[in-house]
């Protein structure tokens, strides 16, 4: 069946007024057919997310739509009145979200959650309800649905939640599916398994897909036909096959060689695996960070949340060790803990043959200038209240480096030429930046003391692809400049495979598999590495 | 759960004692017991003889922090702070310094305190929230506007304009229901009428912009998108999702003040002259009354922390994510 | 001879650190930006106008002295005993014409009737012309109120010529600073197109003059809002009370805002042990009840100055002590709320990244928490600030009715409606000392209320791009 289900016709949306209106989206066009994935894919600005909501009619009150059509069979929902929307909405089409942690009513059980949707728009009595919420609770995949049924959100887990989300959506028996990057704030595996999910559920029901992403793998896992967002513009769409063989405009080119992967680290010239002769910068051995679990009156210790369970993990200068795992591995406590931002159980912390443990805080203090960290977020990394000059300064002047304040400045200046931005940039404050942008300050800020070690927790994985790139091409260079070694933390695992010369496995707390990258990555002899490893998405084409 | 309340109850203890050393501090570093005796004996010319009689009968004769000349730890334990400060952690209020018994004027005071703030309560909150919610639901439109003006309006005038003018119009142009005064019984109704309407006037303004204000943040987040994206009315969405998510905040924030329901507004009593144990206090701090000023202030805390505790295990109700872990 | 009292210099300080601020906030950018916005909000910026005149008038009164007393001898000065203000000598008419009891508003006549002695001899009972109310009139039934009509319309016109000259003024200054025509300065304004919204700041001066105006000519021979008990002119009495007020809105926060910043962002930036303490304290002063802590410590102050009643110059000394007390008092019974508030930020705070990052430098505590969360809660601060100032305002009132608020020989809204109250049941009613009284608290905080709602807008930062 090839029969057009929703066409989208010339659509523009704006927010602002007057002088200050600005396009969000700018005229764009395509239709999806019955049965057919369509993806929208796009980084962050983009405007796919505002083109599904727009769908709905359900934009946030600033944002307005211009102009332009949808059309639903041949039913331009634009022109319906409200109360005939809401018929569509739930009904005809269905829309799941990013965050299935917010998405769901915490006072509300999955059962009256899906049952809502029954009853706004199907006749059913109070039995069939029930049953049918059973029928799509067990067509998700969860498990147990007749108790489960009557059990709270919090009482699921984020890939749990996320298939509830679907079955509310389903309930309606919509024609098409709006997914709004419904994997994105999952871990990789359960990824895999929501994707399969929705494959199977479009099977069987024959439902139409508009699926928004930003992650090319999943594009093309998921979709029949892409089309490629870019402020607000559709630069180019096409069928899968012909667009991951043939991608013709700049921006999908850009995009394409910005993903970090095993080819595109051969290409820039293989880093070896350094020769490990000297001995290890950082030495973590049998590192444990427990919390205990207290119960009773007394607040006894019944039990203990084992977030960090005897690492052990060498570092040596010029090198990049990746520490890959999912959410709840330990990489982030264990980062912490190397750097005391907080308390260890036991282990120890070798820096330079210095038991970073047995020091009193004085001599700690003076050795932090050589271990420094850049963290995931760059909107909450950097104080919103203080220059970009005083930002960078602060670390100098509590390490004492540079004797005064001009030549601090002058050092200033230095390292935000070396991170790519320009001098006048230091009176400014961070919410003038970018992202990316702003990532670039924390490398400077971390390099302004000098450092030996810098811990990299997931520092770009809240920025965009080609904005990703740009950041580890820069730490590469800086590393190879500098001679840094890097604690990579991530779960990612292209981005390990790009930059990258030793890799360990976390899970549960523990290092289940550690070594070369090529070797751990090509031949893994750990289940756990083997299963993370296949649930990554990569690029599938037929040539 | 018993664990819990146990725990609380364990730490309210050292509070207790703190707050009733502060209260020792502030009655005797200023008056003593002699002072205290001569205010009360009230004659001009008060003889030493029964200056130490009036003391010695209520048990201010004995030094007020540390006895120096008993022994051992007694001279800890014979002093007035101990004395007075035992008998209240068993509710022995004892006597007051004029003789009355405190614990019975307590229990007989407090029936006209929550004859009127329970009401209070009730209208209130029930008023409060749906106003909230009717602004909450027109929010942007002239409706909410208004409303909003007409909330900051009533919020900058006095409170004690509404009950002054209240009594005024009551009492003299529509001479509806009695302006102040007490009754037993039935009769209580007609004199609690005026201060509940008065209460709810003068709370409306800041009540109902804190509950809009509360079910707008609701209104702005993910699951009510959700909601929408369902198809259900905004109607609807407004009183199943919004009005029992908002309801937690609103209700723990009314959950701690139930206990103070008892001691009843002071000011409120005062002007109505309700026998309550608001205008109980307020005069024994006009008499100097120190052995009911103690055992209302020690009362109080103790309402207090248990408005914590009832705060706390609220949560467990209203919120099942606090229920169940 | 100046007089200096504790209250009057508390509020030079609080101007003088209020400037300061002002000039430290204007470097700042995450300060100034927010106060920009409301800047150009209509609503917040009448209420700053309004305010203004307030606290102008609360420091005029604030200016104590010894008025030189009259003699002969020209080699001596003499100070009277009395102690006066600059808002005194101002406002000197009203303080002096005083009646001998009660009068309405506008009124020619006494409130209650006396025994007369008419020309003929004969005695009557009857309202005796008042002393000053109405004295330029001989025959008042007819003639007051085509006079007071006539001073109205007068006061109107001047209150209308002085706005104009003010706001001319004031547009030639703006158009000098900004380089700009006197046309475009004053087409910009008007047609609200600045950045602040001067157009309402003109239009609540002008309302404000052209009202002081009308009051001024109507005093000159009426007591506007009457008089009270003991004949003092009402409107005196009510704009004395501004002061008040003020300083209990004001110094208040002076006093609690040093602990509650230090001990909230200690406990919730150290936790442990430090947090458990003032935990403990917040909770075991919060368990007294307020009224209680406040009636104890006034009853402490009162035996305190009876015993020491030499150490005291005057009963205005004594009065202004008590109300320092009292706002001392208050200060400490109500910081616990803004320490909450802060310990729940600070604990939020402490795990942010930038905080993390600090220690990862080696950042010592001390710094850290100046640095980066002190600027950070600045919001919560000044939200509470104001916040709290119109609640200060409405709780000496009711202070003032049980006893435990000011002075009674202080001026305060709290007194007069504590006096007037007890009269209510006098037939008829005398209901003017506390309209007036009403009347000028509700324009206080109705004025503080908006500005206060302005600036919490602005300060939000869910609601900035910060």
């Amino acid at each position: 069946m090839s029969e057009k289900l929703v066409q989208i016709k010339n659509l523009v949306t704006s927010i602002g007024a007057g002088e200050r209106k600005t396009h969000i989206v700018n005229n764009i066009s395509f239709d999806i057919k019955r049965g057919e994935t369509f993806v929208l894919l796009g980084e962050s600005g983009s405007g796919k997310s505002i083109t599904a909501l727009s769908i709905m009619r359900l934009l946030p009150t600033a944002i307005k739509i211009t102009s332009g059509e949808v059309l639903l069979g041949n039913k331009n929902l634009f022109k319906l009145p409200e109360n005939k929307m809401r018929k569509i909405r739930g009904a005809n089409i269905g829309m799941i979200f990013q965050e299935p942690q917010t998405s769901l009513n915490p006072v509300l059980t999955a059962g009256q959650q899906i049952s809502e949707t029954l009853n706004q728009h199907k006749n059913l009595t109070k039995n069939e309800c029930i049953t049918r919420c059973i029928e799509l609770l067990t067509a998700v995949g969860i498990p147990e649905p007749t108790r489960r049924i009557n059990e709270y959100p919090h009482q699921f887990s984020g890939g749990m939640k996320q298939r509830i989300m679907i079955a509310i959506a389903l309930a309606g028996d919509p024609d098409l599916l709006i997914a709004d990057e419904p994997t994105t704030a999952l871990d990789v595996t359960i990824q895999a398994q929501v994707l399969e999910l929705l494959k199977k559920l479009q099977k069987d029901t024959g439902m139409s897909i508009l699926f928004i992403t930003h992650d090319l793998g999943v594009a093309s896992k998921m979709g029949d036909r892409i089309a490629v967002m870019k402020d607000g513009e559709i630069v180019e769409s096409k069928n899968k096959n012909d667009l991951f063989s043939n991608p013709e405009h700049p921006y999908t080119l850009k995009l394409f060689s910005a993903i970090p992967s095993w080819e595109k680290r051969m290409k820039e010239g293989g880093i070896d695996a350094t020769k490990r002769h000297d001995s290890a910068l950082l030495k973590v051995e049998n590192l444990k960070v427990h919390y205990p679990i207290k119960k009773g009156f007394f607040k006894r210790t019944v039990g203990h949340v084992k977030a960090v369970d005897g690492v052990t993990i060498d570092l040596h200068a010029g090198e990049t060790v990746a520490v890959v795992g999912e959410s709840g591995s330990g990489k982030t406590t264990m980062g912490k803990g190397i750097l005391n931002l907080l308390d260890i159980t036991s282990g120890d912390i070798r820096y330079q043959k210095n038991n970073l443990n047995a020091l009193s805080s004085e001599s700690l203090r003076k050795i932090r200038a050589d271990i420094q960290i850049v963290f995931q977020d760059p909107y909450s990394s950097m104080n919103p209240r203080m220059m970009i000059n005083d930002i960078i300064q602060e670390g100098m002047i509590a390490q004492s480096v540079g004797d005064s304040q001009k030549v601090r400045d002058e050092i200033v200046v230095t390292l935000l030429e070396q991170v790519g931005l320009e001098a006048e940039h230091r009176y400014r404050y961070p919410h003038e930046f970018s992202g990316g942008q702003r990532q670039r300050i924390c490398i400077a800020r971390a390099l302004a003391v000098k450092p030996k070690v810098i811990i990299c927790d997931e520092p770009t994985s809240a920025l965009d692809v080609s904005v990703q790139a740009q950041i580890l091409s820069l730490l590469k260079d800086l590393q190879k400049e500098h001679k840094l070694g890097y604690l990579f933390i991530t779960h990612n695992i292209s981005v390990v495979e790009y930059i990258a010369h030793y890799v360990a496995v976390m899970y549960q707390g523990k290092i289940v598999e550690q070594g070369k990258v090529e070797e751990v990555l090509k031949n893994p002899k750990n289940a756990y590495t083997t299963k993370l490893l296949s649930a990554v998405p990569h690029i599938e084409f037929n040539k | 759960m018993i664990n819990y309340i146990l725990r609380r109850a364990a730490y309210a203890l050292p509070i207790l004692i703190g707050v009733n050393v502060i209260t020792f501090v502030l009655f005797f570093v200023v008056n003593t017991p002699d002072d205290m005796a001569r205010m009360n004996l009230g004659m001009k010319r008060v003889s030493e003889a029964a200056i130490v009689k009036w003391k010695d009968e209520r048990g201010y004769n004995k030094p007020i922090l540390f006895n120096q000349s008993a022994s051992g730890t007694k001279k800890l334990t014979e002093t007035i702070f101990f004395q007075n400060s035992v008998k209240l952690f068993v509710f022995d209020f004892g006597r007051s310094d004029s003789g009355r018994d405190i614990g019975y004027d307590i229990s007989q005071r407090m029936w006209p305190s929550l004859a009127i703030t329970v009401p209070s309560l009730i209208v209130g909150l029930l008023s409060y929230i749906s106003f909230g919610l009717i602004l909450a639901f027109f929010r942007g439109s002239y409706v909410d506007v208004s409303g909003v003006i007409l909330c900051v309006i009533m919020m900058s005038v006095s409170g004690l304009f509404y009950i002054i003018g209240g009594q005024y119009l009551i009492g003299k142009f529509l001479h509806l229901v009695p302006i102040s005064g007490y009754d037993t019984g039935f009769n209580a109704i007609k004199f609690v009428i005026l201060p509940v309407l008065v209460g709810l006037v003068g709370g409306i303004g800041a009540s109902t912009r804190w509950y809009r204000t509360i079910f707008l943040e609701e209104m702005n987040k993910d699951y009510v998108r959700t909601a929408r994206a369902k198809g259900l009315s905004e109607l609807r969405i407004l009183y199943r999702h919004v009005l029992s998510n908002g309801l937690i905040p609103i209700l723990t924030g009314v959950v701690v003040i139930l206990p103070s329901l008892f001691i009843g507004s002071l000011i409120v009593e005062s002007f109505f002259a309700i026998p309550g144990l608001g205008s109980y206090t307020i005069d024994a701090i006009n008499r100097q009354d120190f052995a009911i000023v103690r055992s209302m202030v020690f009362l109080g805390s103790v309402l207090y922390i248990i408005g914590l505790i009832l705060t706390d295990i609220s949560y467990t109700f209203v919120d099942p994510r606090v229920r169940l872990n | 001879m100046p007089v200096i009292f504790v209250t009057d210099s508390l509020i030079f300080l609080l101007l003088f650190g209020l400037v300061a601020f002002f000039f430290y906030a204007r470097k700042q950018e995450h300060l100034s930006a927010p106060w920009r916005d409301v800047k150009k909000r209509s609503l917040a910026m009448s209420s700053a106008v309004v305010l203004f005149f307030f606290v102008f008038l609360g420091v005029l009164d604030s200016l104590h002295f010894h008025p030189k007393v009259e003699t002969d001898k020209k080699s001596e000065t003499i100070y009277s005993n009395e102690i006066l203000s600059v808002l005194d000598i101002l406002l000197n008419d009203l303080r002096l014409k005083n009646e001998k009891t009660y009068s309405a508003p506008l009124a020619s006549y006494s409130f209650s009737k006396e025994l007369i002695e008419l020309e003929s001899g004969k005695k009557i009972r009857d309202y005796p012309r008042l002393v000053y109310g109405g004295a330029t009139l001989s025959n008042p039934e007819n003639e007051s109120r085509a006079d007071i009509i006539k001073r109205i319309s007068f006061g109107l016109l001047y209150g209308l010529l002085i706005s104009f000259i003010v706001i001319n003024l004031i547009i030639i200054i703006l158009s000098r600073s900004r380089n700009e025509t006197y046309t475009t300065t004053l087409h910009n304004c008007l047609n609200k197109k600045t950045n602040t919204h001067w157009f309402s700041i003109f239009l609540t001066i002008s309302v404000v003059l052209i009202a002081i105006a009308i009051l001024y000519n109507l005093s000159k021979n009426y007591h506007v809002f009457g008089t009270d008990k003991v004949g003092q002119d009402v409107l005196y009495q009510a704009l004395k009370s501004i002061r008040t007020g003020l300083v209990i809105g004001t110094l208040t926060t002076l006093v609690m805002l040093p602990f509650a910043i230090a001990m909230g962002l200690m406990a919730g930036y150290f936790r442990g042990w430090v947090d458990d303490v003032i935990q403990y304290l917040y909770t075991t002063l919060n368990s007294i009840p307020g009224v209680l802590l406040i009636a104890a410590s006034i009853l402490l102050l009162q035996v305190y100055i009876s015993n020491h009643a030499d150490d005291f110059n005057s009963i205005e000394q004594r009065a202004d002590l008590r109300l320092l007390f009292l706002c001392i008092i208050l200060g400490i019974t109500s910081w616990t709320g803004l320490c909450r508030l802060l310990r729940a930020e600070a604990l939020k705070l402490r795990e942010i990244d930038y905080v993390q990052a600090a220690k990862a430098f080696g950042v010592r505590d001390y710094k850290v928490m100046f640095r980066h969360l002190l600027p950070n809660v600045m919001h919560i601060v000044m939200i509470s600030i104001v916040l709290d100032f119109s609640g200060l305002v409405l709780a000496e009132a009711v202070l003032s009715y049980i006893n435990i608020g000011v002075d009674p020989s202080t001026y305060s809204w709290g007194n007069m409606i504590n006096s007037a109250r007890l009269e209510m049941a006098r037939e008829p009613i005398v209901w003017w000392s506390l309209s007036a009284a009403f009347i000028f608290m509700f324009i206080l905080v109705l004025a503080a209320n908006l500005f206060s709602d302005a600036v919490r807008d602005a300060f939000d930062p869910r609601l900035r791009e910060l």
